[in-house]
């Protein structure tokens, strides 16, 4: 349950970092709504457990992840409008923070940074190397002064879903590599 | 479970309250946002300190048909810089190889076009698909043209490049940028005499 979870929560992670912007909007979605979650589930889990416990975990989810769309809106529509279709899946993190049995108030802050972490290094990988360029349109979230770097060319293949895969698979084989005595 | 029903129902209610303030509060701002937004896809057009009024705000009535041949009556508009007028913003339609073509076409108070871009098509994909990115400089070659420019096709004897392959989906597009000029040079005093 938890692993699949966490698995589908892969999907803002792949689905909107083709862009360095985006992906800094989405991590720092994820960053916040993480984090406040662990939060607000820290006094509950005293009173609720089980069920009871991811039931609320999936309303407080929704909650941020809702107020998070509007804040978004409220800087940019064209940011908001690209990230529309992945703000409500921050919600799956929110639910493993449930099954997890940390009961610390800031559990949510360790998956968040990492989420925003990682989205922040594929954004950045895949704009400098798909698209050729670096903080496009970074005036969505940045402000008019905000312009990006252009290059000429990149590789097509990195800035659709399926690159995204490859890159991160690629990734995960690094990390793997590196942490090969971990493993064992 | 039971005990917990009263609390989630709190949260479900705090939760919807509190949506329901931030959606009010923010709602006129983020309305704008979007408005801003949709301008910047249409305006995107023009140099960006070429104008300083809201074009978008003050449209001017073009009928349908027509040298522009557009199917329905569409808004074109006007920009103006310190208080003069500084380019006209026409849309055109063009009957291309797969289905209609539009584009909006601006062009400067003195009748070169300035910038056009296609607002939608369906040529064919990787022939001749005129919204992806390598098409952009083809498009931008048509820059400074004016009425007196000889903007046929070299198959037609001309002296523009055709997209390899896409003969009918450029006569298309150089028709249309040539009748958008026409359209202007026949309506110029109305169009840039259009009242702010």
């Amino acid at each position: 349950m938890k692993r699949s979870l966490q698995l589908l929560a892969l999907a803002p992670l792949l689905g909107c970092t083709d862009l360095l912007i985006k992906a800094l909007g989405i991590g720092l979605c994820g960053l916040l709504v993480l984090l406040l979650c662990g939060l607000l589930l820290a006094p509950l889990r005293s009173r609720l457990h089980g069920n009871g416990l991811v039931l609320a975990a999936l309303l407080i989810g929704g909650i941020l992840a809702s107020i998070a769309t509007l804040a978004l809106q409220l800087f940019s529509a064209e940011l908001a409008g690209a990230l529309e279709l992945f703000l409500p899946l921050l919600i799956l993190p929110c639910l493993v923070l449930a099954l997890d049995d940390q009961h610390t108030a800031l559990a949510g802050l360790r998956p968040g940074l990492i989420f925003a972490l990682v989205a922040t290094l594929l954004g950045g990988l895949r704009e400098l190397l798909g698209h050729g360029s670096l903080f496009a349109h970074a005036d969505r979230l940045l402000g008019p002064a905000a312009s990006g770097w252009y290059w000429s060319s990149g590789i097509p293949l990195l800035t659709h879903a399926a690159g995204a895969f490859i890159l991160f698979g690629l990734l995960l084989a690094l990390l793997r590599h590196f942490n090969q005595d971990d493993a064992r | 479970m039971k005990r917990a029903a009263p609390l989630l129902l709190l949260i479900v209610l705090l939760g919807a309250g509190l949506l329901a303030i931030l959606q009010h509060v923010a709602a006129p701002r983020i309305e704008q946002q979007r408005q801003t937004a949709a301008e910047r896809t249409l305006l995107d057009l023009l140099p960006a300190g070429g104008y300083d009024n809201r074009p978008l705000q003050n449209p001017i009535a073009l009928p349908a048909g027509g040298l522009l041949g557009n199917p329905g009556a569409e808004p074109g508009y006007l920009a103006r810089l310190n208080g003069r007028p500084s380019a006209v913003l026409l849309p055109v339609s063009a009957r291309g190889y797969e289905g209609p073509i539009r584009l909006l076409v601006a062009i400067t108070a003195d009748g070169r076009l300035l910038a056009s871009k296609v607002l939608q098509q369906q040529e064919t994909p990787g022939l001749a698909d005129l919204l992806a990115p390598e098409r952009a400089h083809w498009l931008g070659g048509f820059t400074d043209k004016t009425l007196e420019a000889n903007l046929k096709l070299r198959a037609d004897g001309g002296q523009i490049d055709q997209i390899a392959g896409a003969t009918v989906t450029s006569r298309a597009v150089t028709d249309a940028l040539q009748r958008a000029l026409r359209f202007f040079d026949a309506e110029r005093e109305r169009l840039l005499g259009a009242q702010p």
